[in-house]
């Protein structure tokens, strides 16, 4: 095809793609549009840290302005990885320190930030706008004091859910009076004090703010001054909302509230005094997004009370506090609902919270535009999500984790395949799928033959033999993370299908039947995966005998080859 | 470990709900050191503290052993895997379905459920204040409580941040209080008091108890402390729970009263039926009560 326009066109052409997928199947088309696109490439992402390097990066797309990163395997989240198995982002930092210097946004998952890399992003990025950290560590408060001193521009620090030391807890006050381009700040993960003077002034002067996420450590009558600051937030996280229902702080605070008009989604409430909730009901008909999964200390009925009045509600994140009954609430008034996750209240189940089908049951006849589900129920039936697959065929998310993860159908005790089976024949959106309960091959069949967008697949205690994974890998065509624990595939089903592994992502097999020869011969067959073994104990010190399961494997595709930052206990094979 | 070994012997074949789930222990787990027995059910997961657990199916209903899920519950989610410094560290699950909920020990398993750590550590440390249900033990009510009632006296909003640290933030707990044949209620603030004692005081001052009583105000006046509380007064005093049921005040330690604790009420001895009379009846009261 000979090329027509001139170059500056096909660019401006491109840049009306900004989805990934787009801007990557756009390069591949002849080699003129491959360097139009990788010039005028501002956005990259990155879905394996170690899939490629960050000279290759920077050599590709030289004028990168926003990058995102992801590093520790899912299965990290749940502690079956390593602490200090990987993901640092220093080198990319450095690397992009000297080449590409332009770089205004970084997103990272799962990786690990010091104090260092925070550093050389405050000194190296005059540009710097945007640093949203999700399920990091490694960093402490004077890292973000670095960033806070240092970028002029700084629109977003967005710091989500991240393990993060507070040794002196000043680093709020770093923001130079000079700061006023802030939109977004979210630092609710923060366990320590901030100086509530410079947060007032802060907001104060940053008029464009919109997200504000808060932590523990702001006090109501903070909150308030705060809010009648700031009546144009968009977004708001209350840290402490523990007021004397009698007092003058708490009728500030409800006429504050009425005012702020604007707000569509609230979150937070790590402390709460739920006979202060009151205050915020004036909102609730404009919150699209509610994230009240923090905030344990609102009983049941109060959360019904609040929950009814949002009739606009989109997002909705709870804990199982809620009760079925309280979901059948949800049902009736929050028409509009697309995304739901009701978490565990109590992870170790002292007490008797819990949601059980009934309460998707009720949701998925009453939100049929559900699309998302993250659902941690005490039981399940396979004619619940026979019924759910009916009353709700949108799904992309579906998320669903029994307590006990090989509980049968709580009524016929049988397995629940038939269950997952309708949602992925009703579902062929679906493009992230989490089973969980008593499950044998034959779900896995289904799976196979019916989850043709599926992408993200993740087993844990289900299957009985190695043709429950063969039937995923044979038939899910788009399948890109597939992540398993505890179920019993071993090597016929590892080795099926090699040339699978280089389109997708990632796999991860723990407590599986693989073993240390079959990952052995997968890595010497395949030298664009990097297979890696983790071993905590000392059973593989004596040179490791063929036959040995392994514990965990972890396996990914990769342009660069086996990484060099591995600790000890990490064999790359 | 012998525990293993015990427990396969002690488990019917079942063969027909053989779920393949004998992940091979052939030497393979990290920790393990047990010989897996080729028919039973059994898997090992051998995670990073050794611990190893067993599965069973749906039909195995005999299982024993009820790891300790209170002294875990308080530490964060590592802790989840530590029972294995427990020597009863054989841990059950059961997929019985028709057992008590919450109570099948699932959370023995490392990583399941599947939640973020920083989401178990966030709601462990709210199980840690005293606004939940965690049962306390039972210490030096007064003694303890000046501390807080120091701390909740204070109006610095910094006093409260550190407390609040500490676990020990307490608000302003106001309930309702009602008197039987008064229209009118009152509130007080429990959170002021650390002791049934001054709240039994201050509740004598609110409804002017002593004076109903009339003529024997001078007997009154030197029996004061506790009339309330020790069955001896006209009046009785009650408190509605979080469940909704009545109950008699001072029958469990004070913090535990006021993790429960919705609202008071004063009744009439002759009217609080059902409630024995409490110097005779406070042990039998005690060991039927549902702790």
């Amino acid at each position: 095809m000979v090329n027509y326009f001139p170059e500056e066109v096909l660019e401006h052409v491109f840049s009306f793609l900004t989805s990934h997928r787009d801007r990557n199947a756009v390069s591949l088309v002849c080699k003129s549009w491959y360097n139009v696109e990788r010039f005028s490439r501002g956005k990259v992402f990155i879905g394996n840290c170690y899939a490629i390097s960050p000279e290759r990066l920077i050599s590709r797309f030289p004028r990168v302005r926003s990058l995102t990163l992801k590093g520790k395997p899912h299965f990290a989240d749940f502690n079956l990885v390593l602490h200090d198995w990987g993901g640092y982002v220093y080198p990319w930092i450095e690397a992009m320190a000297k080449g590409c210097t332009n770089l205004e946004e970084l997103r990272l998952k799962r990786m690990l930030v010091s104090d260092a890399s925070l550093e050389l992003i405050a000194k190296s990025f005059p540009n710097f706008k945007s640093l949203v950290l999700v399920s990091c560590e490694g960093f402490t408060t004077d890292g973000l004091a670095a960033i806070a001193s240092n970028c002029r521009f700084l629109r977003e620090l967005d710091l989500q859910e991240n393990e993060v030391e507070d040794p002196r807890g000043q680093w709020l006050s770093c923001f130079p009076d000079s700061c006023t381009s802030l939109a977004s700040l979210n630092f609710a993960c923060l366990k320590g004090e901030v100086n509530l003077a410079a947060l007032e002034r802060l907001v104060a002067r940053c008029r464009n703010l919109k997200s504000l996420r808060l932590n523990h450590a702001v006090p109501p009558d903070v909150l308030q001054k705060i809010l009648a600051r700031a009546p144009q937030l968009v977004d708001l996280g209350a840290g402490s909302f523990v007021h004397d229902p009698e007092s003058e702080t708490y009728n500030k605070l409800k006429n504050v509230m009425q005012k702020c008009t604007s707000i569509r989604s609230l979150s937070g409430f790590l402390d709460v005094n739920a006979r202060c909730l009151p205050a915020i009901y004036p909102i609730c008909i404009n919150l699209s997004s509610l994230n009240l999964s923090y905030a344990p200390g609102i009983y049941s009925k109060e959360l019904v009370k609040l929950i009814r009045k949002c009739k606009k509600l989109q997002c909705l994140w709870i804990l199982d506090t809620i009760g079925d009954k309280g979901l059948r609430v949800v049902a009736s008034a929050c028409k509009e609902l697309q995304e739901l996750r009701v978490f565990k209240s109590d992870p170790n189940d002292v007490g008797n919270a819990a949601v059980t089908e009934e309460g998707l049951v009720a949701i998925s006849a009453g939100c049929p535009n559900l699309n998302s589900l993250l659902y941690f129920c005490r039981q399940m039936t396979n004619t619940a999500l026979i019924t759910v697959a009916k009353n709700c065929p949108n799904f992309i998310r579906f998320r669903l984790c029994t307590l006990d993860p090989i509980t049968p159908d709580a009524v016929t005790m049988q397995p629940l395949d038939n269950g997952f089976g309708a949602i992925v024949q009703s579902c062929k959106g679906l493009k992230r799928l989490s089973v969980s309960g008593l499950l044998t091959d034959q779900v896995f069949l289904y799976i196979g033959m019916y989850a043709e967008q599926l992408e993200m697949l993740s087993i844990a205690f289900a299957g009985n033999s190695d043709k429950g994974m063969v039937y995923v890998l044979n038939g899910c065509k788009k399948l890109k993370k597939l992540e398993i624990r505890d179920s019993p595939f071993g090597n016929m089903a590892l080795l099926a299908d090699t040339g699978k592994y280089e389109t997708m992502r990632s796999l991860w097999m723990s407590s599986c039947k693989v073993t240390f020869g079959a990952c052995k011969s997968l890595a010497e067959k395949m030298p664009r995966l990097n297979v890696e073994i983790i071993n905590e104990g000392d059973e593989m010190e004596g040179g490791s005998d063929d036959r040995q399961n392994v514990e965990k494997m972890y396996l990914y595709r990769t342009l660069v080859g086996p990484r060099k930052d591995a600790p000890d206990s990490v064999w790359t094979l | 470990m012998a525990m293993s070994s015990e427990e396969s012997c002690s488990y019917p074949e079942e063969s027909e709900l053989e779920l393949g789930l004998g992940l091979s222990l052939g030497g393979g787990g990290a920790n393990s050191k047990t010989k897996p027995s080729p028919a039973a059910v059994e898997a090992t997961m051998a995670g990073h503290w050794g611990q190893y657990a067993r599965i069973l199916t749906a039909k195995d209903f005999r299982s024993v052993v009820s790891p300790k899920e209170c002294s875990s519950s308080s530490s964060s989610s590592s802790s989840m895997t530590k029972t294995n410094n427990n020597p009863s560290c054989g841990v059950k699950r059961t997929a019985e379905p028709s057992s008590p909920p919450g109570r099948s020990g699932a959370s023995q398993v490392v990583g399941w459920p599947p939640l973020r750590n920083y989401r178990i550590q966030s709601l462990v440390n709210h199980a840690k204040s005293p606004k939940t249900e965690e049962i306390t033990p039972a210490i030096d009510k007064c003694k303890n409580k000046t501390t807080i009632v120091d701390k909740t006296n204070c109006g610095s909003n910094l006093n409260r941040n550190v407390a609040k640290e500490k676990g020990l933030l307490k608000t302003s707990l106001f309930v309702k209080v009602n008197m039987d044949r008064i229209p009118i209620g009152r509130k007080v603030d429990l959170s002021a008091h650390s002791c049934y004692e001054t709240l039994s005081q201050t509740l004598d001052d609110m409804f002017k108890l002593s004076a109903v009583v009339g003529a024997r105000q001078e007997q009154v006046l030197k029996t004061r402390r506790s009339r309330l509380l020790n069955g001896s007064s006209e009046f009785v005093l009650t408190y509605e729970d979080k469940e909704g049921d009545w109950m008699l005040v001072g029958d469990v330690p004070w913090e535990m009263f006021l993790i429960s604790v919705k609202r008071l009420r004063i009744m009439r001895t002759a009217e609080a039926n059902g409630f024995a009379p409490r110097s005779n009846e406070r042990n039998r009261i005690r060991s039927m009560a549902p702790m």
